[in-house]
């Protein structure tokens, strides 16, 4: 063979990824406007850039500035961080499981987070202490249980049994939702606001300071979970032939567990439940740039924020003035897509 | 390279292999031959650190479970048969895969792709899905991962050992011949390797020793030319058999003959 030909030859991949990517980024662009620039304080797209600079921008007062950077700008960063862990959790489940139709709020993970989170709400008014504070903390931890039980139930004989797994996931969500419900029994009027915003999804609770209580979760998630995306890469391929390629497999299973739960617990806590971004936004990639995560992880993350912020947005301008819970929107359109993969993917069950 | 010694496995209280003990030596290509379910690949499994055992695999004179499983890897490569990969990937992303345990530029990863599919005659494939690909193919692809991993044919100090769970089960002639010379190559630069391997005239061409397996015990091993005997055959395959001297090359060649069905 001709090497010097040979090497000209470049992997179309990637190139066709830094396309997608680019077009991602100027979707994100666009809602960004969209989003800052848009709501009952005013609409003017200018609002989404006169914050940086006021001085410049006479025709909005004070109040506005203070609207937009008080309410819209922790909602719109809300939404990416939110967009961009569902979106890294999700194909990291997938590659764990070794399934694409994997995914945290399928599975029950994040049912669990919010199951602890709700109880948590319930006994703060029993117990007298701030629910807020630890939140996304107990919810990593409702998360992390949920995550290691539905992991070794699935397991049988190092295979992971994917009907097993959503077989228990369905347990999870029952069970979850149950005991969510019945821990409403006992919450105070206040609690059970909270209570029904978790179990439907809300980006509406945004503000800077339950950012910055989550933000270590969140960006351990985002920064560990991106780090081992090479090995999580050889996963796919099946965990014997990763062990060969020199992955130590288990001590990988548990990091991706550990940094899938610190997302979705800390996600959860902030927005409640937001179902089926983990499943769709993977899929999509997938289908534009192929499995590999090197190609699919960055821009998977980059349409979750899309994703996020066009759902967001749905959610806010559908029934105006009031708003609709953004995990309706997500159901709405994910759901159909999950029972299309599943009718796909019938005949590759084991 | 690597030894065994009173290996013994079994799952779920069945014992599939029994006190069994072998080796593979740098310049050796050894053939694993026995009837279907006769343990050849648990033995290559549990060589690979895949199974539980008792007895002993010393890899290079040290415990398997003693070696760095990043540096293993570039020492110890492993090709199992029914390799199905659920997600879609390119021939190049897969046989890319191969180079995990090095650290090296995305260029340097691609020449290397590009030089082990050559071998592998997959150069006009590098951008098809692997999934369009046909069982042969695939197989072509998951051996050149195999070579990408050990960095075959380029100069290294400490000898590399390819363990094969028949390797040329789905390849047609030509393809069967490629694969198990190409294999001989990498042995004959002081390295070695185990196949898995039915087809006992293949078998014979090419490896250097063997290892008949036979009710979960090695029915006998050594230089390939004196292992395979009427004798040793029949009593493996129960069935008769006729070796004779191939005519242009020096190797056994084995013949079976029609049965009636009963």
């Amino acid at each position: 063979m001709n090497t010097l030909t040979l090497s000209r030859f470049t992997p179309i991949t990637l190139s066709q990824t830094h396309k997608w990517m680019l077009l991602a980024s100027v979707c994100i662009f666009a809602l960004a406007l969209l989003s800052i620039g848009y709501g009952p304080a005013g609409w003017d797209w200018r609002l989404a850039i006169a914050w940086l600079a006021p001085e410049y921008f006479n025709q909005f007062d004070a109040l506005q500035i203070n609207v937009v950077m008080q309410i819209r700008l922790p909602r719109f960063v809300l939404a990416v961080l939110v967009g961009l862990i569902l979106a890294q959790t999700g194909a990291a489940t997938q590659a764990l499981c070794r399934n694409p139709l994997a995914d945290p709020s399928i599975i029950g993970i994040s049912a669990g987070a919010a199951m602890v989170a709700v109880a948590f709400i319930a006994l703060s008014a029993q117990f007298n202490f701030n629910a807020q504070l630890y939140l996304p903390y107990a919810s990593f931890l409702g998360a992390l249980g949920v995550t290691s039980l539905v992991y070794f139930i699935a397991k049988q004989q190092g295979q992971i049994n994917i009907t097993t797994l959503i077989l228990v996931g369905v347990a999870i969500n029952a069970l979850a939702f149950a005991i969510i419900g019945l821990l409403s029994f006992f919450a105070d009027d206040s609690a059970l606001r909270l209570i029904n915003y978790w179990t439907m999804g809300s980006l509406g609770g945004a503000s800077w300071s339950t950012i910055i209580q989550a933000a270590p979760l969140l960006l351990i998630s985002l920064i560990g979970l991106w780090r081992l995306k090479e090995p999580m890469n050889l996963l796919l391929i099946g965990e014997s032939q990763a062990q060969y390629l020199g992955v130590d497999t288990n001590k990988l299973k548990l990091y991706v567990i550990i940094l899938v739960a610190l997302g979705v617990g800390a996600v959860v806590a902030l927005t409640g439940l937001i179902g089926f971004v983990g499943l769709v936004v993977p899929h999509i990639a997938r289908l534009m740039v192929g499995p590999h995560l090197r190609n699919m992880l960055p821009l998977c993350m980059l349409i979750g924020v899309v994703v996020l912020l066009l759902s967001d947005w749905l959610a806010r301008i559908v029934i105006m003035p009031a708003e609709l819970p953004i995990g309706i929107i997500t159901a709405l359109l994910g759901a159909p897509l999950f029972i299309y993969l599943i009718v796909k993917n019938k005949r590759g069950w084991s | 390279m690597i030894t065994f010694n009173n290996l013994s496995v079994g799952f779920d209280n069945h014992n599939v292999l029994n006190t069994i003990s072998g080796s593979a030596k740098a310049g050796q290509l050894v053939a694993l031959l026995g009837e279907n379910g006769a343990g050849k690949s648990t033995l290559l499994h549990t060589l690979a650190g895949m199974h539980s055992f008792t007895g002993s695999v010393l890899f290079n004179t040290k415990p398997l479970a003693s070696h760095a499983k990043k540096r293993l890897a570039t020492q110890r490569a492993v090709m199992m048969q029914a390799n199905h990969v659920g997600f879609d990937f390119t021939v190049f992303e897969l046989i890319a895969m191969g180079r995990y345990p090095y650290v090296e530029s995305l260029k340097m990863q691609s020449e290397k792709v590009h030089k082990y599919a050559a071998i592998m005659d997959l150069s006009h494939y590098l951008t098809r899905r692997v999934s369009a690909l046909s069982g042969g193919e695939q197989q072509r692809v998951h051996m050149a991962r195999t070579l990408a991993q050990l960095n075959a044919f380029t100069q290294s100090a400490e000898p590399r050992l390819m363990l094969l769970d028949e390797p040329t089960s789905a390849l047609d002639m030509r393809h069967q011949h490629a694969l198990l010379s190409c294999v001989k190559t990498f042995v004959e630069q002081g390295n070695s390797a185990i196949i898995a391997i039915h087809d006992l005239n293949l078998a014979s061409l090419y490896a250097t020793d063997a290892i008949l397996l036979h009710n979960k015990k090695v029915l006998q091993s050594g230089p390939i030319n004196t292992v395979l005997t009427e004798q040793n055959l029949q009593q493996m395959y129960a069935m008769k058999l006729h070796v004779n001297p191939h005519p242009y090359n020096d190797a056994p060649m084995v013949f079976s003959q029609r049965q009636e069905f009963l």
